[in-house]
């Protein structure tokens, strides 16, 4: 049964300023297929989120991923959100591009940053941040 | 190193595990939605899958309606679902915001004619700015409509009717008899809790 039909998971990338993280799991959500983060293929902190980081995670998550039988994969991007920024990181777009050219269908994109209907104080203060 | 040993002992744990063909129900015709996987058909009830009515039906002008299906009972290796709600994808509703217009968000919490208790969100957008009396009223009247519809219906026929748009139709009239509207769209709906077993 299982090879008569195309099978389809779930990438979720939740793209940070400081890092990206790549979960793939089936279409529930419930069973986690593969993962990746940012410190998992670069040895700088700071180059966690870079979008270079974050090609390579998709290729290596792209490896997994074909390697358990999928075909395609539906992509939730997401950022940070909240009280914080809310467009997702430099890493989301790369991530995405990769996970394509390695192969993989994509099919729908959505973006999932959560959203308040209120929100709590932004940080920074009265007087903004000063640099 | 370690990060091999790690790989090698999931795929043990991935291989005992066996892939479920999930269905929508009756009411979309018991579509096929997907698969998903699982040691035991046990872990499978209780997860809620997602699908757009597009999928579906195999309607592209609908890929904005996401629904939720929630796995209740599994037999062989195909896992069957109940309807548990549905949303409008942000991007569309995002698109439908205007300037120098209202956005009238009307929540309903209802008990339908079989006993099922749902929430449901009515998003009214009018074509310009309304006066707050106006927007009470067009509030006050979908509210009352929605309220009669869930009591004169069961909940297979609400859900048909309000992702496919029918019953944002009939609100449709009741709205603009106060006030010119542009768009009504049922933007969410939510299973509270389920009939009471007879």
């Amino acid at each position: 049964m299982a090879e008569a039909t195309e099978r389809w998971g779930i990438a979720h990338i939740y793209a940070s300023f400081n890092n990206t993280i790549i979960t793939v799991t089936d279409l529930s959500g419930a069973e986690t297929v593969t993962k990746s983060s940012g410190g998992m293929v670069v040895k700088q902190d700071r180059n966690e989120s870079s979008p270079y980081a974050a090609m390579k995670m998709a290729g290596d998550v792209a490896q997994a991923v074909m390697d358990k039988g999928f075909v395609g994969l539906h992509v939730r991007v997401r950022a940070p959100g909240k009280g914080k920024q809310r467009s997702p990181g430099a890493g989301a777009q790369a991530a995405i591009r990769a996970l394509a050219r390695a192969g993989i269908r994509i099919g729908r994109i959505e973006d999932v940053t959560p959203v308040p209907h209120d929100s709590v104080r932004p940080k920074g203060g009265r007087r903004g941040r000063r640099v | 190193m370690a990060k091999k040993k790690q790989a090698g002992r999931r795929l043990e744990g991935w291989k005992a595990k066996t892939w479920f063909k999930v269905h929508a129900p009756e009411t979309f015709s018991a579509a096929y939605i997907g698969d998903t996987i699982s040691a035991d058909p046990e872990n499978m009830i209780g997860r809620v899958m997602n699908a757009t009515l597009g999928e579906i039906n195999n309607d592209y002008g609908k890929q904005h309606v996401k629904m939720k299906f929630r796995i209740d009972h599994v037999a062989g290796d195909a896992a069957y679902t109940e309807f548990v709600g549905h949303e409008l994808t942000k991007d569309y509703l995002r698109s439908l915001v205007k300037r120098r217009s209202s956005r009238i968000d009307s929540h309903v919490i209802g008990t339908t004619k079989d006993g099922f208790r749902v929430h449901l969100t009515v998003t009214c957008y009018t074509l310009m700015a309304a006066d707050s009396s106006q927007i009470h009223e067009i509030r006050k009247r979908v509210s009352a409509r929605v309220a009669a519809f869930l009591a004169e219906n069961e909940w297979r026929t609400v859900t048909e009717s309000m992702v496919t748009g029918t019953l944002a139709k009939e609100l449709m009239t009741d709205a603009k008899a106060v006030f010119p509207v542009r768009r009504i769209e049922v933007i969410k709906s939510k299973l509270i809790a389920r009939a009471p077993a007879i």
